[in-house]
Order: structure tokens, then C-alpha cells, then sequence
């Protein structure tokens, strides 16, 4: 008798787990049904909405005339949706070039885009706030510039990363000013995130924000600065970056050297080089500095007096 | 004037779209595909004047699937696009056979213009 009620006692758990079961698939089948629709309907409301701004603006240069009526509408008020159509926003100015700059920015402002921006830059958490500054960044929401420069020394490292690529993406070489006042280490990646970013952008370098950062005491800094100086081929800089071969960070010093190797020096920059060959204190770093000079001078061609090659 | 077949193949359903839409004329008909599989059942159905193409697509790596445009219409122009806009790839691509390369992004007055020099120059 008692074996039998067990019995009965497990059957109906396992029923009920299964008609658990059941109920998790149905809700999410339901559940994928309704999200796939509603970014149906947004893709078409974009589409849409996106095809006769291009039409316009070429209508504009054709100088035809151009009307047509939105038909679909939809509500972004949910944070998932607001994503989605950001994300929309995203790929389709990656993807076609338009002669109305501000096409994209009037589109966020009338979806409710950038003011959901807005919110999430100001919330505390950190995954929202660095989320909007890639959105703001993304979407060129300028607007947001105020309140991305005050973040550029967040203490969460996602949130400063993006802060300071975004502001990279908004002032450029301008940016570079803020170097000196930086907090936090700057990784090799975002080294390399903020240099493609001017080399994508802003390829016609402005010496005088680069003059400014020089200032800085931060070895990431430095560090950047002297990758920069190689990307852009200044070789106005090479003083500068001898100087740092110097430096107390072994970090700062191997990469001053390693950059160097990529420039080709002239007899009197060499000279100077052996000259503070006794002040190298790090370990290998005389025999490298060494051998970097000897590498140097067999490939220089012909001197001239004042010596320059 | 009789109606020509356009092809947009892109992953992404809404820049496809945007390019039907913008590109739309009384004598052009336009198909959309979004994965290989697509591609080729509309190669097998209708008879295509013109590919407008990205350089990445699902179901079949970049190389193949433009060695299997070229095989198959072999008379055909084929536009690619892409954001890869390096030297060394637009050379293998034309090695390829491709009519054209298009750097992304692109303005779409000018892919219109040049959509009309391929079809009824």
C-alpha cells in the first residue's frame, strides 16, 4: 500500500514536471513569436522611414521633386526595442553614405532614441552607461559630449574605455589633451582601439593637441603618444621619443625603442644615443640600445656634414 | 523597354530593402536574398541581369561564392560591397572575375548612376 501511494506520489511529480516543461516551451515559442514580429515591424517601420530620407536627399541633387507618407508606426518605449532600432541605425550609416549629416540624429530625437540615451548614460550601473556611450558615439549624438568627457576616468574600466573612444570619435586629435589628466592604465588593445580610430577618421594629424599631451607624466600616455608618433610617421618627434628610452617604466622605454626601430636616424641622433649609453640602467637595455645603433648605421646611405642623411 | 532583374544579396534584411527602395524604377524588378541557399533557388527560377552583392554571406565562404556567380552567370556584372576596402582584397576579388568593387559606405545616387551605365549602357 505504501509502495503504491510512492509510487502514484512520483508519477504525479514527474506529470506535473513535465506539464512544467510544457508550459516553459509554449511561453517561449509564444514569446519568440511576439519578438519576432515586433522587429519585424520595426525593421519595416525603418525601411520605411529610412528609404524616403535617401530618396529625399536624392531628390535634392537630382532636383526632382519628392514626397512620400510613413505608413507604418511603431512604439519604442521598451528598452529591448530601443536597442534593436538603435542597432538598425547602426548598420544602415555604416552602410550607405548620405549627403544629410543629420539625418540619422533627427531620426534618434523623433524615435525617443537619444532621449533613452540620455537616461541610460546618467544611471549608475556601469553596463547601460558604457552601452549608451557606444550608442552615442555610434550615432554621432554630439549632444552627449558633456556628459562622455566627465568619464573618460570612471572607475569602471568598460565605462572609461568607451568614454575616451568616444570622445576620440567626437573631437579627434583634439582629445588628445585629455591624456595628461587620465587616471587608469590604458591597455595595448585600447591603445590600438584609439589610434585606428584617427587613422580611420581623422588621417590629417593636428600638432597642436599632440604639442598639449606631450605634457603628460602618465607612462600609458606616453606609451600611446609614441605608438601615434610611429602611425603617423612624425618624425618630427624622434627627440622626443629618445628621450623616453630613459624613462624609469621599462614599458615606456621598450616601446620608445621599439618605435624607434621604425624610423631611420640621422648621424647626430645616433651620436647623441651613444653619448647616454652609460645612463641606461634597465637590464639588457644598454646591449639593445647597442645593437639598435649598429643596425641604424648600416643603413645609412651617405652623410652629409651637418648630418643629415 | 523591357524590364530588367536586379539581384540584392545581403544578410541584413533592412540595408537589402533600403536598396530595393531607393533603387526601385518602372523597368527594373528586384529580388532579395539573404542567405546561399536563396541565391540559388532564385538563379535557378529567373533569369538575372545584375548582382548587387556583399562580400560576406551566410552558407558558403567569400572566395567560393564569387567563383559560383562568375561560373554561373558568367556574362553578368556583379557589384560587391564591402566595409574591407584594402587594396589586397579588391585585387583578389577582380582576380575572381568581378566587374566591380564598391567601397561601403556608399552613396546611393551613385550606385543608381552606375546601376543605369551596367544595364543600359
Amino acid at each position: 500500500m505504501v509502495l503504491e501511494q510512492l509510487l502514484y506520489t512520483v508519477a504525479i511529480g514527474l506529470l506535473l514536471f513535465l506539464v512544467f516543461l510544457w508550459i516553459i516551451i509554449g511561453y517561449s515559442i509564444v514569446i519568440r513569436e511576439f519578438r519576432y514580429k515586433t522587429r519585424s515591424k520595426i525593421d519595416a517601420f525603418f525601411i520605411e522611414k529610412l528609404s524616403a530620407e535617401y530618396m529625399k536627399n536624392i531628390a535634392l541633387t537630382e532636383q526632382t521633386h519628392f514626397e512620400k507618407k510613413q505608413t507604418i508606426s511603431i512604439k519604442l518605449k521598451n528598452k529591448r526595442r530601443l536597442q534593436y532600432a538603435s542597432n538598425i541605425l547602426i548598420r544602415v550609416q555604416d552602410a550607405f553614405d548620405s549627403e544629410n549629416q543629420e539625418m540619422i540624429v533627427q531620426l534618434c530625437e523623433e524615435n525617443g532614441i537619444s532621449s533613452a540615451i540620455d537616461r541610460k548614460i546618467s544611471k549608475r550601473d556601469w553596463y547601460p552607461k558604457a552601452m549608451a556611450i557606444w550608442l552615442s558615439y555610434e550615432l554621432d549624438l554630439e549632444g552627449n559630449l558633456p556628459h562622455i568627457k566627465r568619464l573618460t576616468s570612471h572607475k569602471n574600466i568598460l565605462v572609461r574605455r568607451e568614454a575616451q573612444i568616444g570622445l576620440v570619435c567626437f573631437w579627434g586629435w583634439k582629445s588628445l589633451k585629455m591624456l595628461p589628466h587620465l587616471k587608469y592604465p590604458i591597455s595595448l588593445w585600447q591603445q590600438i582601439r584609439i589610434i585606428e580610430k584617427l587613422v580611420d577618421y581623422f588621417p590629417e594629424p593636428d600638432l597642436t593637441y599632440m604639442e598639449k599631451a606631450l605634457k603628460t607624466k602618465n607612462p600609458y600616455s606616453i606609451e600611446l603618444l609614441i605608438r601615434l608618433m610611429r602611425r603617423f610617421d612624425l618624425k618630427a618627434y624622434i627627440p622626443y621619443i629618445m628621450e623616453q628610452i630613459q624613462h624609469p617604466n621599462s614599458n615606456v622605454s621598450q616601446t620608445a625603442l621599439e618605435v624607434l626601430e621604425s624610423f631611420q636616424l640621422n648621424n647626430v641622433q645616433l651620436q647623441q644615443l651613444e653619448a647616454q649609453l652609460m645612463q641606461f640602467t634597465l637590464e639588457n637595455q644598454q646591449l639593445k640600445v647597442t645593437q639598435f645603433i649598429a643596425l641604424q648605421r648600416i643603413a645609412i646611405p651617405k652623410e652629409t656634414p651637418n648630418g643629415n642623411s | 523597354m523591357k524590364e530588367k532583374c536586379i539581384l540584392i544579396v545581403n544578410q541584413d534584411i533592412v540595408v537589402a530593402s533600403i536598396m530595393k527602395h531607393v533603387l526601385t524604377d518602372h523597368n527594373l524588378d528586384f529580388k532579395i536574398a539573404q542567405h546561399f541557399s536563396t541565391v540559388e533557388e532564385v538563379l535557378e527560377k529567373q533569369h538575372i541581369d545584375l548582382i548587387i552583392t556583399d562580400l560576406i554571406i551566410d552558407g558558403l565562404s567569400t572566395n567560393e561564392y564569387i567563383s559560383f556567380l562568375n561560373k554561373k552567370l558568367p556574362n553578368v556584372p556583379i557589384l560587391v560591397t564591402s566595409h574591407m576596402d584594402h587594396t589586397s582584397i579588391k585585387e583578389e576579388i577582380e582576380l575572381l572575375g568581378t566587374t566591380t568593387f564598391i567601397p561601403l559606405p556608399l552613396k546611393l545616387s551613385t550606385l543608381k548612376t552606375t546601376l543605369k551605365n551596367y544595364l543600359w549602357s
